[in-house]
């Protein structure tokens, strides 16, 4: 079938309008990353600076021009900005383990059963935020009641923890069901213990899922806002809960269009390198 | 992995690992906490006039929910904002469905190496802070000078569209690349046209990711708040915002379970479209 261009034309702008869409913030940020004034109308204007980088490794305001009434509200964005790589990283470790260790349970079930621990599992993934957020809330609110635990650190970690799990589990079954059902068996006949079975024979083999699940695990959790808001108390931030309290307050500090163009580079780093190295195995997302 | 294979297996092709099932049984034990006695409560204090933050007494009343069937509110607040939030995601999904689905069928015919490079394309922007990315849309709806009120509901859906459209075109992609090419060259060969192996074979066969698509899309654009919020400044309220503002305001649960209860409703329905074409939640990812 000889393919046209007039047949392709459709779908072609499509994806340039899709991008287009997509990439607008992200580009307005990056600009207003270097400019100075955080006044917008003078956008157009205005000259570059690096101050607001700056502003991330050092706490002389003063040197960089920015106005004294504007620190602590950068201070407060430093405390957000590292829970926010706490939480993420804690619960991107935690939950890569165990959705892998759930995900090789799930799989060892018949076809039924494993349809219904799915559902479970994908209950967090289809729910919307919100309701997520008001259902861990509700418990956590009943935990302060019994135990006195507040709201905060640990609570935002074990929300996190919940919904990065499933997306492990969902990155990972697909490759466990390609490989080969008696590895495991296998392994164990071949002397290896129940944790070495394991470690060594079906880890390596679903090792790309995994990666998978966790850089799934890694982006859901430096992103969340809705789930964090509900669940972290009135004292403890993450970035995304900061800008929002900012936003509220109508002044956002540009230091953090900064940190988050730092975390968008290292991204958009990782994939340039890993497409332009090595060969793209079917499947594989990031 | 390599000693597996010349050893002689006596065990059935088939035969499952057995012996790793009760790595899944803590899940259970996780979910049954964090997804089943939240739900309980909720109903709980949905159907009572148990003040969650005080403490107060605990009796059984329908009062919350004729709160939204009968009351004043009801009528001015509660049901526009719930008709407002389905006309925004039922427009923001529509857009994403026409936008997305011809990228999905682009890329699917793309080579390897360039279908790898849209798809990381496509994720990358999810490392930009979402709520940054709403503030940026406000900026420049003010740049633009379109922040007024004609403007709000457009606006809101253009901010969407530009959030959850990733989100439909991942799942019709995961569909479309599984489909084998050798269907569309049989129907080649059995004479039709271009246009009817595309509305015949190729859309029929991606029900499924587009089911999941039109989920994953329309969930998340039908419980939002911080876009309304920031982009109308707060001069819209769609469902996402009558939950969030029951649950900052102190002692509101009861009336905001009702409406989280009214939500799961909706994201039950669309968890039986999801789990119907996909046992598994494959496409979800």
């Amino acid at each position: 079938m000889k393919r046209s261009f007039s047949s392709w034309f459709l779908p072609i702008l499509s994806t340039i309008l899709s991008f287009f869409i997509i990439y607008i913030p992200v580009i307005l940020i990056f600009v207003m990353s270097f400019t100075y004034t955080n006044s917008l109308s003078e956008i157009g204007a205005d000259h570059l600076t690096l101050r607001w980088y700056a502003s991330l490794f050092t706490n002389d305001y003063n040197s960089l021009e920015i106005a004294s009434r504007y620190a602590s509200n950068i201070d407060t964005l430093k405390d957000a900005i590292l829970n926010t790589l706490l939480i993420t990283t804690l619960s991107t470790a935690i939950s890569t383990v165990f959705g892998t260790i759930f995900a090789i349970g799930i799989n060892s079930f018949s076809k039924k059963i494993r349809s219904f621990l799915m559902m479970m599992n994908n209950i967090p993934v289809i729910n919307p935020d919100i309701v997520t957020g008001f259902l861990l809330l509700l418990i956590f609110v009943l935990l302060e009641t019994f135990t006195g635990l507040e709201r905060g650190f640990i609570t935002v970690l074990i929300a996190h923890i919940f919904f990065s799990i499933p997306y492990v589990v969902l990155s990972v079954l697909p490759r466990l069901k390609q490989i080969d059902p008696n590895t495991y068996e296998a392994a164990r006949d071949l002397g290896c213990t129940r944790f070495s079975a394991v470690t060594k024979a079906i880890v390596p083999a679903i090792m790309t899922g995994i990666i998978t699940g966790a850089l799934f695990a890694f982006t859901m959790s430096i992103d969340d806002f809705v789930i964090t808001m509900f669940v972290s108390g009135r004292e403890f931030f993450n970035v995304s809960t900061w800008i929002d309290n900012s936003m509220r307050r109508s002044y956002i500090p540009k230091t953090v269009y900064a940190f988050n163009v730092i975390v968008f580079s290292i991204a958009f780093l990782a994939l340039i390198i890993s497409k332009f190295t090595k060969k793209q195995s079917k499947g594989e997302l990031v | 992995m390599k000693a597996t294979k010349s050893l002689p297996i006596s065990a059935d092709k088939n035969k499952k690992l057995k012996s790793t099932k009760n790595y899944a049984i803590p899940y259970l034990v996780w979910c049954f906490v964090l997804i089943l006695i939240p739900s309980l409560v909720l109903i709980f204090i949905a159907f009572s006039t148990y003040d969650f933050t005080s403490g107060s007494d605990v009796s059984f009343t329908f009062n919350n929910f004729s709160y939204i069937f009968g009351s004043e509110y009801a009528i001015s607040v509660f049901w526009p904002s719930i008709g407002r939030s389905f006309y925004i995601s039922g427009a923001v999904t529509v857009i994403c469905f026409f936008l997305g689905y011809p990228v999905a069928y682009l890329m699917k015919s793309m080579k390897p190496r360039v279908r790898a490079i849209i798809m990381g394309l496509l994720v990358l922007p999810l490392w930009s802070n979402q709520v940054l990315r709403i503030v940026s849309w406000r900026t420049i709806f003010e740049l633009l000078q379109t922040n007024t009120t004609n403007f709000y509901q457009i606006n809101i859906i253009i901010a969407m569209v530009s959030m959850y459209l990733p989100f439909m075109i991942l799942p019709i992609y995961t569909v479309l690349e599984k489909i084998d090419p050798k269907i569309i060259e049989a129907s080649y060969d059995l004479g039709a046209s271009r246009k009817q192996t595309f509305f015949k074979v190729t859309l029929p066969l991606s029900l499924g990711g587009i089911i999941s698509g039109v989920i994953m899309t329309f969930l998340p654009s039908l419980t939002s708040f911080e876009v309304s919020d920031a982009v109308s400044y707060q001069n819209i309220t769609l469902l996402g915002n009558l939950i969030y503002e029951r649950f900052r305001g102190t002692g509101g649960f009861n009336v905001g379970s009702v409406f989280s209860i009214v939500t799961v409703v909706f994201s039950i329905v669309g968890f039986i479209l999801v789990m119907r074409v996909d046992k598994e939640g494959e496409t979800l990812i």
